[in-house]
């Protein structure tokens, strides 16, 4: 079995700081989406080999379309529904689905989303989606440093220190 | 510590202590923030208006 790399290098694995689990109490069924999705196109036939049951023919057929017109991320697209549909459940990758296409709106989506605003859409994506969408008073969360935001909404566990990349570069950030 | 890029809106975000303000929300309403590559959480800022007319219908149920 070969060692599973992330598109930095890094081996996959808690304490890489770059682990995905399956349990959706752990990483919830979007993030998982979206973590395949964003996969590299130079990994993209490895983790379809690797994480799908996919046949190798369809594989190299999905790629030799994908090479065609990468910025369609077929293959990407391909990935996170087998992995999201085997893992979960095909109404979880439809809804992951939909949320997507209301977070990154393809150009058509005006007509498709009638008079809806964006952020309407965003919305009606994640309504019953408790853990995904947080309600806070405006009065609460204006003038919170981000840093603290991330801790009140749960994507980080303090608010001392982070290590953030800019454009791939590892800055250590400490917050006051 | 934590690790990963931090965008809000898309947009990656440089200084982490900068403040939330009304301008970080998508039609004055909903914030969309990530944290690394797959963190997502989605943020609906409400008003003393629509927060006083929930707890009316919340009365009335």
């Amino acid at each position: 079995m070969p060692l599973l790399l992330s598109p930095s290098g890094d081996k996959f694995g808690k304490t890489a700081g770059n682990a995905i689990f399956l349990d959706p109490n752990l990483t919830h069924p979007f993030d998982l989406y979206q973590y395949f999705l964003r996969t590299f196109d130079d990994h993209a036939a490895q983790y379809l080999n690797i994480f799908t049951l996919l046949p190798l023919e369809r594989i190299e057929e999905i790629m030799r379309e994908h090479v065609k017109a990468p910025e369609k991320r077929l293959a990407q697209r391909i990935l996170a529904h087998e992995v999201i549909t085997l893992v979960h459940r095909a109404e979880v990758t439809e809804k992951c689905i939909f949320q997507t296409a209301a977070l990154y709106p393809a150009p058509s989506a005006d007509s498709e989303g009638g008079n809806l605003l964006r952020s309407e859409r965003i919305l009606q994506a994640f309504a019953d989606d408790e853990v995904m969408l947080k309600r806070y008073p405006f009065t609460e969360i204006h003038g919170m440093p981000i840093s603290r935001l991330l801790k009140t909404v749960g994507l980080t566990k303090s608010n001392g220190k982070f290590l953030i990349h800019i454009f791939s570069v590892p800055l250590l950030m400490v917050s006051r | 510590m934590q690790s990963g890029g931090i965008y809000i809106n898309g947009v990656q975000v440089r200084d982490v202590e900068k403040q939330v303000t009304p301008d970080l929300f998508l039609d004055g309403k909903v914030m969309v923030i990530r944290f690394g590559k797959n963190h997502f959480k989605i943020i609906e800022g409400l008003t003393n208006e629509e927060i006083a007319l929930e707890e009316e219908l919340e009365q009335e149920d």
